[in-house]
């Protein structure tokens, strides 16, 4: 130990010994567990089946909002202008094991809906769900593929949209407001 | 021209009322007459002559306050009804504090002080009863106001808040997590006898780390051996609320003195000119009293405060991310308008702040007194967001901050000198509960700190009074937080840091971060009072600041700005040199202070644009607490003209030049030039009515660094490159304030005020650069307030 140490030291020792006097308890310091972050949504899976197909769309992010980027990844490819049925599906893969929060989303269903925008020409999407009051949730839906092409699918997860504005129940996210739980961007290819 | 006005109202004052002599005598504690006691009746004032005596000829009929202060006296005040010639005893006190330096013409120590400060007035204080503490603080030069919303309020001082505008409440600082831009200082204006802000340096004793400057609160006192009280009703129509407020003071009685306050803000949504701003209201509770039994030599109490605040943040400002930002910014009004309500919601905040302190002062000597005091704070602060399932009323943000301060100080004054020393100890201890189902924004630490200074006044010559100080500060912060392993190597902690890792929990490393800092600040200040009319004080200081702990340890996405904020543990503590030269002058009817300063700060710790990173939640800027030089030069000034007795006109404002001299681009976030100016029409003898009007000129911000993000939005289901304009600051606005008040004494000398006011007469439509929600909404329309005041 050296001097300057051994000031530091009996200058801190000095500090609390003066302190003590009126000191009330301090707090435990057991602090050895991380935060559980239950609320974290880590995987965002898009499930189209038609065609004879099942084509599954994942993006997976398990640092949260750490610097790593979301893993996207396709299955396959897409059948052009074929009718699929889908579903989407938001998990906590943080966990062990995972926690699907999908059926909270649908508890919660009137303040959220799922809006998804394709590359133009890629397709549409109509909601075929609904929350209490009759409008679209988008945890289901059904997605008519377009011509053969490539681009890009955005899904977008908004907690307290106004589904009353204008377009928004039928998948506008333009007047949706709210604030943005998810957005995930998936490379897609119809051939 | 306003001389003869001057003559013309003199004249007719003489004609419609009598006059008098009032004479009187001015005694000690031990009946013994102080020669030289400064009486003041009105606006006149003399001296008492060596039995005591004093004489004021040619006092008008009517109602007068008197003060006396004498050194080493308590100040008394009275008022006195005068309709004939009248004979007064006044019996003085002795200050068992002598504290506070008392106005004695003769004494060679300037009454003044070396420090550049300035005062709240008491009329400011009370008119302003239901807002908050930073807004009674603009009425000083150079002071404005960092707003969140129309709740939360900080004050600026000089371009400059947050950690480095400490504040300081009786002596002691608060530490309340001021280091939050969004956390407004956790006290009740109402609870205060004297505000003020020191604007340049010399603040040593209060820490050597004030780069900014510093707001000092000082307790009601009271000389009179009496007991006195007020009680206050102030009702607002925007927010359609309002505070109660009630004191009771009871001065030297038998040796024992107290003080008991409480009071209570209530307010619903704010409103705009064209919408309710939804989810914008808030509540405060304080209570406060002290007690203390005053002795000949030795002087000791007890204090205690408690103060509690919810404040809702606007629903439209709750955001996830930058197409939100983009759409909110796009779209020029919020995205959720509710009708008017009193509830508050998520997204809020809710704070307690309590204090519990003893105290003693002993008189050693008619020249020297030791003071020591101790002090333990307890600070809660819950911050609330919109979230979902079981979370949806659990806290994202729980913080609970434990501190414990032991002051003590000695002076020593002499005829000529003035010599102050003393020693702080204090240990903290900040826990961030993991039970938020969030990570902490920062972590949970202790922090030890150990300060030492001095500071010596001299009057060097008959007009001349110069001082100098010194302090030396200690600090050690011991923090526990969990890292994602990712951020860690993102942050190319390893292995310069490693040391710092106690454990592995899979993804994330637990890491115990040590730091510790030595600092010397110092300071110096001389002043000269050139001739009745002028005095001038240059000061200089050197103050020291250590990295706090957002800026060293946040991690993560801040939701209310829709910004990921990186802390870095390499920052070094921050240096600021700061010159500030205080100009006064004083004549009939011309008064003038004017404060030219130069800052620069080496390594000053700011947020900066870095880039970009993608969660699942979409794409963030990344935002990181770097170093740079910085140089702040500025001016504050406050003119009056009084040109009778009943017409008065003031012009104060201020300008501040911020440079970032490492990328030579102006520093964000810098209040505009500002000049607010008033006239003010009194006419004492019709209740004592006082009204004024006032105009607010807020020019546009011209210099400020280009923080813009690129960043692709879905628009019309299509991907499109924009540009979200973060940095224009939004135009220039005009403000027109009115307010009045009329007082009625009773026959026991009881007062009634009464209070009006407008604020934003002409309901102007206008954003604040200061205010971090001006993407989303406008600024609070038009308010009428009404108060009701009962003094005994």
């Amino acid at each position: 130990m050296n001097t300057l140490e051994k000031v530091q030291k009996s200058i801190r020792l000095v500090a609390v010994a003066a302190l003590t006097l009126g000191m009330v308890s301090c707090s435990d310091d057991d602090n050895n567990t991380p935060v559980n972050e239950e609320e974290v949504i880590t995987t965002v899976t898009v499930r189209l089946t038609g065609g004879g197909q099942v084509v599954t769309l994942t993006s997976r992010d398990l640092d949260g909002d750490g610097p790593n980027a979301p893993v996207v990844t396709a299955s396959g490819n897409l059948t052009p202008n074929t009718t699929y049925t889908g579903t989407v599906s938001f998990l906590n893969e943080a966990e062990t094991p995972a926690e699907d929060k999908t059926a909270e989303i649908q508890a919660e269903g009137l303040e959220h809906q799922v809006f998804f925008q394709p590359t133009s020409g890629l397709g549409t999407f109509t909601y075929t769900d609904s929350d209490s009051s009759g409008r679209p949730i988008g945890l289901s839906f059904n997605y008519v593929s377009g011509n053969a092409g490539t681009g890009n699918l955005t899904v977008t997860l908004r907690h307290m949209p106004n589904k009353a504005a204008a377009g928004v129940a039928a998948g506008d996210i333009t007047n949706a407001g709210g604030s943005t739980d998810v957005q995930v961007q998936y490379p897609i290819t119809i051939n | 021209m306003s001389r003869i006005f001057y003559v013309i109202s003199l004249l007719w004052g003489y004609l419609l009322f009598g006059q008098h002599t009032v004479t009187g005598i001015v005694y000690g504690s031990q009946q013994q007459p102080l020669e030289g006691a400064h009486i003041h009746l009105s606006d006149q004032s003399v001296n008492a002559q060596k039995d005591g005596t004093f004489q004021f000829r040619n006092v008008p009929q009517g109602k007068h306050k008197v003060f006396v202060t004498y050194v080493g006296y308590l100040r008394k005040d009275t008022l006195i009804v005068v309709t004939q010639a009248q004979d007064l005893v006044l019996r003085l006190q002795k200050d068992p504090v002598v504290l506070q330096e008392v106005a004695v013409k003769g004494n060679p120590i300037s009454n003044k002080g070396l420090v550049v400060e300035a005062k709240v007035k008491t009329v400011e204080l009370q008119r302003n009863a239901a807002r908050s503490l930073a807004e009674v603080l603009v009425e000083i030069p150079g002071v404005s106001i960092l707003r969140t919303g129309s709740t939360i309020a900080k004050p600026v001082i000089q371009g400059l808040h947050s950690s480095r505008v400490p504040v300081v409440v009786n002596g002691i600082r608060s530490e309340d997590q001021q280091w939050g831009v969004d956390h407004a200082p956790n006290f009740d204006s109402n609870t205060a006898g004297k505000i003020s802000v020191i604007k340049g340096a010399g603040a040593l004793q209060y820490g050597g780390d004030a780069i900014g400057g510093l707001i000092l609160i000082e307790p009601h006192v009271f000389a009179k051996d009496t007991l006195s009280g007020s009680a206050v009703v102030s009702l607002h129509s925007n927010g359609r609320g309002g505070a109660v407020n009630a004191a009771i003071h009871r001065g030297n009685f038998c040796d024992w003195a107290w003080n008991v306050q409480t009071g209570m803000k209530y307010f619903g949504d704010r409103e705009t000119p064209d919408y309710v701003l939804s989810n914008s209201g808030s509540r405060e509770y304080s209570f406060s009293g002290d007690v203390k039994h005053i002795g000949k030599k030795v002087v000791w109490g007890a204090a205690a405060s408690f103060y509690q605040s919810q404040m809702a943040i606007l629903t439209a400002s709750h955001i996830g991310n930058v197409t939100d930002l983009y759409y909110a910014i796009t779209s020029g009004q919020p995205y959720f308008v509710g009708d008017f309500g009193y509830g508050i919601s998520n997204p809020k905040q809710e704070v307690r702040h309590m204090r519990g302190k003893l105290f003693l002062n002993y008189t050693l000597s008619d020249s020297e007194s030791w003071n020591t005091q101790y002090e333990m704070q307890y600070n809660q602060r819950f911050e609330y967001d919109i979230r979902r399932g079981q979370a949806r009323n659990t806290p994202s943000l729980d913080l609970t901050l434990t501190t414990h301060t032991v002051l003590s100080d000695y002076k020593k004054q002499t005829e000529k000198a003035v010599f102050k020393a003393g020693v702080m100890g204090q240990y903290q201890h900040n826990e961030a509960s993991p039970d938020t189902g969030i990570r902490p924004l920062i972590p949970t630490y202790e922090k030890v700190d150990f300060g030492l200074y001095g500071v010596y006044q001299y009057a060097i010559a008959p007009k001349w009074t110069a001082e100098a100080g010194i302090r030396y500060d200690f600090s050690q912060m011991m923090a526990q937080k969990f890292y994602l392993k990712s951020r860690w190597n993102e942050r190319n902690y390893s292995p310069q840091f490693d040391h710092f890792i106690v454990g592995d929990a899979g993804t994330q490393w637990n890491t115990r971060p040590e730091f510790l800092f030595h600092n010397l600040s110092a300071s110096a200040g001389i002043r000269w009072n050139a001739n009745a009319a002028w005095d001038f004080l240059l000061s200089l200081g050197r103050a020291v600041r250590n990295p706090n702990p957002s800026e060293l340890f946040s991690d993560g996405l801040h939701h209310a700005t829709g910004m990921i904020e990186l802390g870095d543990l390499n920052l070094k503590q921050e240096k600021a040199l700061k010159t500030a030269l205080e100009i006064n002058y004083r004549s009939t009817p011309f008064t003038l202070t004017a404060t030219p300063y130069m800052n620069r700060i080496q390594d000053f710790m700011y947020l900066r644009p870095v880039g970009f990173e993608t969660t699942i939640r979409g794409a963030f800027p990344v935002w990181e607490y770097q170093r740079t030089d910085a140089l702040l030069l500025g001016l504050d000034w406050n003119a009056q003209v009084r040109w009778n007795t009943h017409w008065s006109y003031g012009v104060m404002g201020a300008m501040v030049y911020a440079q970032d001299q490492t990328t030579d681009t102006p520093i964000i976030d810098i209040p505009p030039l500002n000049f607010t100016q008033h006239i003010q029409f009194e006419y004492p003898q019709w209740h004592g009515l006082t009204t004024q009007l006032r105009c607010l000129w807020m020019t546009q911000q011209h210099r400020y660094p280009n923080t813009n993000i690129d960043a692709s939005i879905v628009v019309d289901n299509q991907l499109v490159p924009v540009t979200v304009d973060v940095s224009t600051p939004p135009p220039g606005y005009v403000l027109w304030d009115w307010n009045a008040a009329i007082t009625w004494v009773a026959k026991n000398k009881s007062e009634w005020v009464m209070g009006l006011g407008v604020q934003n007469i002409g309901n102007t439509r206008y954003r604040n650069y200061l205010n971090r929600q001006r993407f989303f909404a406008d600024e609070m329309g038009r308010n009428i307030q009404v108060q009701l005041r009962y003094n005994f």
